[in-house]
């Protein structure tokens, strides 16, 4: 069992928007979420 | 010690008979000894089950009968598996003569493909899944305490196992629906105790586990595989079941199954499809001999809850839909479809056909406007409806504890805006889809992954099919490098040549983008009739398994990408502290006991109030009383006939007996009632004027008719006699 040969670029810019809004949003989730649990 | 050993014997005595069931399917290839774990043992255990129900059918059931059932199950497995071993071992020996290189590469094509899943990574997770475990089994081995397992996974088990007779009890409406593992629940009341019942229902959540792995590994990659695990290892909404004797983990156990055969059947491995010369496919060719699977399976969805109807219905679209667009012949895919559907229906056969004869209505309480019974009525069906379709509402507690419902209308909580927001909604606000009284320590989360993930992942869908379509992968190579080598055979009497396979290479190209849209359209489907139906999230575990899975995927890609997989990592860390930390909460009592700090007999009764005033009636009234209960419907603790007295649990009290006192308590009488049972918070007695049963019950209070023989003020439960 292998993976396909890893090649990506650090700045790759066809990567790099996705990348952003990705991780936009997963930061938007997890800290509401926490900031809700933590809520009194 | 000894309910380890009892469990150990439930596992081997599933697997045994699981594998005797198998042994004529030959062609149903199962690599490695945790597939035919995850296959066997359930399939096995639900064999287990429906033999209890059918002596249970006929009054038959007792302990030495258990013991039959058990033994003889383990027996039936063993000659089958020692010709299994034998087969290994020849196996061994015959390729141990010939020197072959077999080298076997998977690809799952991914969107940003790379990284690797580290070995600790796999270490933790199971460290992780040990933790879990044993927290689980240290609820399991302590007295039920869950409120569905005191009203009826375990009370209705209790009364069969004492009366021999598997029957749909006329005051609980949930013993018509099918009760495989409430069968295996009864199994383990017959050798053990309701502790022992707990604990199959962990070895069923564990094979939850195991088969989300599995089917993650297999299907789109072995990170994957570990991620939805993690995923649904650490939800404290599916946490909260570990150690109960739930349902839940049942349905996903055979839904997973039934999804593990169709992914199969579809070929999605790619086993024999093949590229033409010219770069076109052939029609993708199916593996029927994964055909039973998804029958039996999906018949077990049913035998396990009325809605794993649902199940086979989405399985049959897939099975007809897929090979209408494969351009299958209509004869194979309607040949299909109906070996799948018969076999099913063969299955969920005898539930369907016991609530039936017993009810007049196949899936009572439900439907009751078309198949009226007269064990129910039109106003309690739209009770009982009004009460599922309050899930959802939104609401707001109010500092001093009270509700406030924030919805404008009986039906907003059912609008577009609101289906367009539930993933949303169920993340941020679930407390609104669950029992307003059992949210405290926080069972009702998901966790952020669901949606961190989740949504990313029909992106990365969307991207992926877009650029399959672009580039057609070729699913399958391989590639036999075989030399040919001269051996001398005495029986020959000279040298013959035979063909060794010296060099294999086999390159199996997983569709992981088909098994992706496959999940999707499992998504879709499975939420929406939930956000139609009734807004539970309970009701959605079972599904979650499989949504797990999509989730993984999601969280599996974004951790390839430089930025948002540190992000990604994070959530995840979160949602492991979410998850161990609901565990710790959900722990504390059970580990309280187990250090000391409180005695078992404390944290049962700790589960509902009036177990004291149940424990009293058993040790002071004859063995033919007989209790209503009022208020209270956790019966689980009482060892006497019982019957739930308010007008919506059933019919057994006629409503022209409810016009005058004299008249009420008569028919009480006429049902064998001696005692009454009632919970003051749930059903107040201080009201005289009326006709409803608290009501009538005041005025046969007031009327000296009901004398209070075990009052427990600090509980606010009290038993009557009937004078």
């Amino acid at each position: 069992m292998s993976q396909p040969p890893a090649g990506p670029r650090l700045l790759d810019p066809a990567r790099l928007l996705p990348d952003l809004l990705l991780t936009l949003w997963v930061l938007l989730v997890a800290g509401l979420y926490l900031a809700r649990g933590l809520a009194p | 010690m000894t309910r380890a050993l009892l469990l150990a014997l439930f596992v081997a005595a599933g697997y045994a008979l699981g594998t005797a069931l198998l042994a004529r399917c030959e062609r149903l290839l199962l690599d490695g000894p945790l597939r035919k774990l995850a296959v066997r043992l359930p399939l096995g255990l639900a064999a287990l089950a429906y033999l209890t129900l059918a002596v249970g059918l006929f009054g038959g059931l007792s302990t030495p009968v258990a013991w039959l059932l058990l033994l003889g199950a383990l027996a039936l497995g063993v000659a089958p598996l020692r010709r299994e071993r034998a087969a290994a071992a020849a196996l061994r020996r015959r390729t141990a003569e010939t020197t072959v290189a077999f080298e076997a590469v998977e690809v799952w094509p991914q969107l940003w493909p790379g990284g690797a899943w580290p070995r600790w990574a796999s270490l933790a997770v199971g460290l992780l899944l040990l933790l879990l475990t044993a927290a689980a089994l240290l609820v399991a081995w302590l007295p039920p305490v869950a409120w569905d397992d005191l009203t009826y996974h375990l009370a209705a088990p209790k009364v069969y196992a004492r009366t021999g007779w598997v029957t749909v009890l006329p005051y609980d409406h949930h013993t018509a629906f099918p009760l495989t593992l409430e069968m295996l629940y009864t199994l383990a009341l017959l050798v053990g105790d309701a502790s022992l019942a707990q604990g199959v229902q962990t070895v069923y959540g564990l094979l939850a586990l195991l088969l989300v792995g599995l089917l993650g590994r297999d299907f789109l990659g072995p990170r994957c595989g570990w991620l939805a695990v993690l995923l649904c290892a650490t939800t404290p909404l599916v946490l909260f079941q570990a150690g109960s004797a739930y349902t839940e983990a049942g349905f996903a156990v055979y839904q997973l199954l039934a999804w593990w055969g169709l992914l199969r059947y579809l070929n999605l491995r790619s086993e024999a499809v093949r590229a033409r010369p010219d770069g076109s496919f052939q029609p993708r060719d199916r593996l029927p001999q994964w055909l039973p699977l998804i029958g039996l399976a999906g018949g077990l969805c049913y035998g396990t809850k009325y809605t794993g109807v649902l199940v086979v219905a989405v399985l049959l679209a897939l099975i007809v839909g897929l090979g209408w667009r494969d351009g299958l012949p209509q004869r194979a895919i309607r040949a299909d479809a109906l070996r799948v559907a018969l076999l099913a229906a063969l299955v969920a056969g005898p539930w369907i056909a016991r609530t039936w004869l017993a009810t007049g209505n196949p899936v009572f309480p439900f439907a009751h406007g078309v198949f009226a019974s007269p064990h129910w009525s039109a106003d309690r069906a739209a009770q009982y409806q009004a009460a599922h379709h309050d899930f959802g509402r939104a609401f707001r507690r109010r500092e001093d504890g009270s509700v406030e419902v924030l919805e404008p209308t009986e039906r907003s909580h059912h609008s577009l805006t609101r289906l367009l927001t539930a993933a949303w909604h169920v993340t941020f606000d679930p407390d609104w889809f669950y029992d307003k009284g059992l949210t405290f320590d926080g069972q009702s989360r998901l966790g952020p992954l669901w949606l961190a993930a989740g949504l990313p992942a029909l992106l990365v869908l969307g991207g992926l099919r877009r650029r399959r379509r672009r580039e057609p992968w070729v699913p399958y190579t391989e590639t036999r490098d075989e030399t040919v080598r001269q051996v001398y055979r005495p029986e020959f009497g000279r040298a013959v040549e035979v063909p060794t396979a010296r060099a294999i290479r086999e390159t199996t190209t997983i569709d992981t983008a088909r098994v992706a849209s496959l999940l999707v359209a499992h998504l879709l489907v499975m939420g929406l009739l939930w956000f139609v139906s009734m807004q539970y999230t309970r009701y959605l575990v079972p599904h979650l398994a499989l949504w797990a899975l999509l989730v993984a995927w999601g969280a599996d890609a974004l951790l390839r990408l430089p930025l948002a997989g540190s992000v990604m990592a994070l959530a995840l860390a979160l949602q492991v502290a979410g998850g161990l930390g609901y565990t710790q909460r959900a722990t504390f009592p059970a580990l309280q006991v187990a250090l000391g700090g409180r005695s078992v007999e404390e944290y049962f009764q700790r589960g509902a109030p009036g177990t004291r005033a149940m424990q009293w009636i058993n040790a002071h009234t004859a063995p033919t009383a007989k209790v209503i209960l009022l208020g209270e419907p956790r019966g689980y603790a009482l060892d006497r006939d019982y019957l739930w007295g308010e007008r919506g649990h059933n019919t057994l009290i006629a409503d022209h007996a409810r016009r005058s006192v004299d008249a009420y308590l008569a028919a009480w009488r006429a049902l064998g009632v001696t005692h009454a049972l009632v919970f003051e918070p749930a059903f107040p007695t201080n009201r005289t004027s009326g006709t409803d049963d608290a009501a009538l019950v005041a005025q046969a209070l007031a009327a000296g008719r009901l004398v209070p023989v075990f009052p427990d003020e600090s509980r606010l439960t009290t038993v009557y006699e009937l004078r």
